[in-house]
């Protein structure tokens, strides 16, 4: 098996794996509790905040632990929006759906209007941001690395806009988290969502970091769990999970020598006459290309059966119809956003997965029908 | 309330004169089938109604709050048995007619509690018994008054209806009874095999047809990789859906790409969409009469595209040689088929996005009005029996059991 797409979820490391058990079957009190069980319990917590903490290089008590990146997203834009703070809502028209349809649903609730960067080239511009970033301005999201092309968006140079105002700053840095060096002070921002599977851990757990004084109002009521903001029973087993993950993640990823793999991929993918959708400024984890005259489907479906799983857009939209609004953005032309591919390297790829990529597609072009140009 | 009962009406199958007796035995048999997986009841036919009796206690699942009781799933699955024009729920007792006045005061308490207006009709069967219908209801409903004393009588659009029902052996009494799936008893007119795609129509097609007492078997043309696993099970779900109706579905997938790739690379572009149809038919009928079944189905509607001009289906009727091409669906218009779709439960499944890329096969521009001779020229081109061959001996079949998973 060559697994590419470890930007829809990643293999859970062996660490990850061993803490879940753990308190999953030892450990397996609630934080909450009163006797030992319980404080076996809330030290797991503790262990798990303190290790995600370190990794985003920040303090245990800035981060909230969500049941996902998307939960920790919608937590801070539906918390944060305030209507005394201005009347726009702004993001970039390359949003995961995460930060995007949530702003509409924000938009709609709360009598904002939602304002769109263009990322046509790959990433939004900065004479358009200070365009519209202003005093009536009560919320900026934006994307650390996109998840289809990996193209990196100037976050810090938009917060540092932001701060000249009273808006807030949200950065969703779920494919950012373990592959580029950032802490969220440096970006400037108010919040910052992660998650734990893109990272090594387990789905089900994602995490919340938040400014010094930032404090949304909850999404989800109940026990008062997490400082009062994300009520119900913490997930400890995926929990401890994303701490164990989160430890080891950033050196896993570099000891794997990510940055060789896609130079050799984009290689051979050059010579095979594909075309590489490449953003001005990228995490080397995600490349994006297209084969001219193939259709993504087919493509995939054939390079299953040869066990090469990548992914077409990405794999949280590639079953709502159509092209992939990223690329569209981007402005890639039409032949091209129908035979386009993403592969995203992970930890455990090699030189070998790279190989049997390049096996898949070649034999994609002599084998699938193309399109009538 | 264990010694509730369903009523069933036969419907048009009471009509049969001489081969009524054989209908009665395959409804039973396919109404039998289907309450075998709910749990055990007695199935009793006597004149052109069905009355079913739950044999066992609910289990403690059951039990639970809310949680249907066996005669609740039993009722359920009785409104999709073709063959039955109307459903009831009822209770029964001996034939003495202060007993059917308490019976009726005491099992329909609920609705008659909150009705304003009601009243009663009553249908005697057993002509021996002493009362004619119209004094049956004129004591059962000043029976029901004097317990009901809120209630007034209505004749002629009461809130409620009490109906008594005096048969051979009981009384029954029971409120209006409901519509049920009408039609023939699955597997009565034979065995069909139904052309199916993932899209809204063939399913609905189906369901007409295994209404008119057919038992359906299903074949799905597969064209991987530009159709995917995702696709194929959507198709299997939807075979699955019909089966709701018409109880097993046998369903074949016939992979169908080589043949794509062969026409495509031998005949004229124009010609690919009605070819591929040709060939379709051809490998239909191979798998039907290979099942001993009568009929080819298909969902096609006059005109609604370019293959399903009268040319075209002329240009795919031929190419059956032996079977009759039934379209259910020929004079109907595309919401009609949406509104039976939503009705029995295919048209979410249906609609759900897995990308067919044989569109890349297809033409910009297909033939509307292809001409036999200049079909049967590209054919020429081709070893078309070979083809057909390989892909009836590709075709895998899975067994859709209803109920069983």
């Amino acid at each position: 098996m060559h697994y590419l797409d470890n930007a829809a979820t990643t293999r859970p490391s062996e660490a990850a794996v061993a803490a879940l058990t753990r308190v999953a079957t030892v450990c397996y009190g609630n934080p909450s509790s009163l006797h030992a069980l319980g404080f076996e319990a809330e030290h797991e917590l503790r262990e798990a905040r303190r290790s995600v903490a370190k990794a985003l290089g920040t303090q245990p008590e800035r981060i909230v632990f969500t049941g996902s990146g998307t939960e920790a997203s919608n937590l801070a834009l539906f918390g944060l929006a305030d209507r005394r703070r201005g009347s726009k809502l702004i993001t970039t028209d390359a949003e995961h759906p995460a930060v995007l349809e949530t702003l509409r649903a924000v938009a709609q609730r709360g009598g904002f209007t939602l304002h769109l960067l263009s990322t046509a080239g790959g990433a939004p511009s900065l004479d358009e941001a200070a365009a519209l970033i202003d005093d009536d301005t009560a919320l900026v999201a934006m994307m650390l690395v996109n998840n289809e092309t990996g193209a990196i968006f100037p976050v810090r140079e938009v917060g540092a806009l932001v701060q000249k105002t009273r808006a807030r700053f949200h950065v969703d840095a779920v494919q950012a988290f373990g592959k580029l060096p950032f802490a969220p002070e440096g970006l400037l921002c108010h919040s910052l969502a992660v998650s734990a599977h893109k990272i090594g851990g387990v789905k089900g757990v994602g995490a919340l970091w938040l400014a010094k004084g930032v404090s949304p109002s909850p999404v989800i009521y109940g026990g008062g769990q997490e400082r009062g903001l994300r009520s119900g029973t913490e997930p400890m087993p995926a929990i401890a999970a994303f701490g164990a993950a989160a430890g080891e993640y950033a050196a896993r990823y570099a000891a794997a020598g990510i940055p060789a793999l896609r130079e050799a991929a984009v290689k051979g993918l050059l010579e095979l006459g594909c075309v590489i959708n490449q953003p001005p400024v990228a995490c080397p984890s995600i490349l994006n290309f297209s084969v001219p005259g193939l259709r993504a489907e087919p493509m995939l479906h054939l390079l299953s059966q040869r066990g090469v799983y990548l992914s077409s857009g990405s794999a949280c939209s590639s079953h709502k119809k159509g092209a992939s609004h990223v690329l569209v953005a981007m402005g890639l032309p039409e032949p091209l956003l129908r035979g386009a591919l993403r592969v995203s390297f992970g930890p455990d790829n090699t030189m070998q997965d790279v190989q049997a990529l390049l096996g898949g597609i070649s034999a994609c072009q002599t084998t699938l029908a193309r399109e009538d140009v | 309330m264990n010694d509730e009962l369903i009523l069933l009406k036969c419907g048009e199958i009471s009509l049969k004169g001489l081969n009524r007796r054989r209908f009665e035995s395959i409804l039973l048999s396919n109404l039998r089938h289907r309450l075998r997986r709910v749990g055990s009841f007695s199935c009793q036919i006597l004149q052109s109604t069905v009355t079913v009796s739950c044999l066992e206690q609910d289990p403690p699942e059951a039990l639970l709050l809310g949680a249907p009781s066996l005669m609740d799933r039993a009722y359920d699955e009785c409104l999709r048995v073709f063959g039955f024009v109307s459903a009831v729920r009822a209770r029964g007792c001996p034939k003495e007619l202060p007993l059917i006045c308490e019976l009726a005061a005491e099992y329909l308490r609920e609705p008659l509690s909150r009705a304003r207006t009601f009243k009663v009709e009553s249908k005697r069967a057993d002509k021996s018994f002493p009362y004619p219908s119209p004094q049956i209801s004129a004591e059962v409903g000043a029976f029901v008054l004097s317990r009901f004393p809120h209630l007034k009588v209505d004749v002629h659009n009461p809130d409620f209806t009490v109906h008594v029902e005096v048969r051979d052996h009981l009384a029954f009494v029971h409120g209006d009874a409901d519509p049920a799936a009408g039609g023939l008893p699955v597997s009565s007119s034979g065995r069909g095999t139904l052309m199916l795609s993932g899209g809204i129509d063939s399913p609905v097609a189906g369901y007409l047809m295994a209404r008119r007492g057919l038992r359906v078997d299903a074949v799905h043309f597969h064209s991987f990789p530009y159709t995917g696993e995702r696709a194929r099970q959507k198709v299997e779900e939807l075979a699955r859906l019909v089966g709701r109706y018409a109880g097993d579905v046998d369903f074949f997938v016939v992979p169908f790409t080589h043949v794509q790739e062969v026409l495509r690379d031998t005949c004229s572009p124009e010609y690919f969409t009605i070819l591929t149809r040709r060939f379709m038919v051809r490998i239909t009928e191979a798998i039907a009469l290979s099942r001993e079944s009568g009929c080819l189905i298909t969902g096609e509607s006059l005109g609604q595209v370019a293959s399903q001009t009268l040319e075209g289906l002329l240009a795919t009727n031929c190419v059956a040689q032996r079977l009759p091409i039934l379209r259910p669906l020929i004079g109907m218009d595309k919401e009609d088929i949406v509104a039976i779709s939503r009705k029995i439960g295919t048209f979410e499944t249906s609609i759900e996005p897995y990308e067919d890329c044989c569109a890349l096969f297809s033409p910009k521009h297909p033939k509307t009005k292809p001409k036999l001779p200049e079909l049967e020229r590209e054919e020429a081109k081709l070893d078309v029996e070979g083809l057909v061959r390989e892909a009836v001996e590709g075709a895998q079949l899975t067994l859709l059991r209803y109920g069983r998973d």
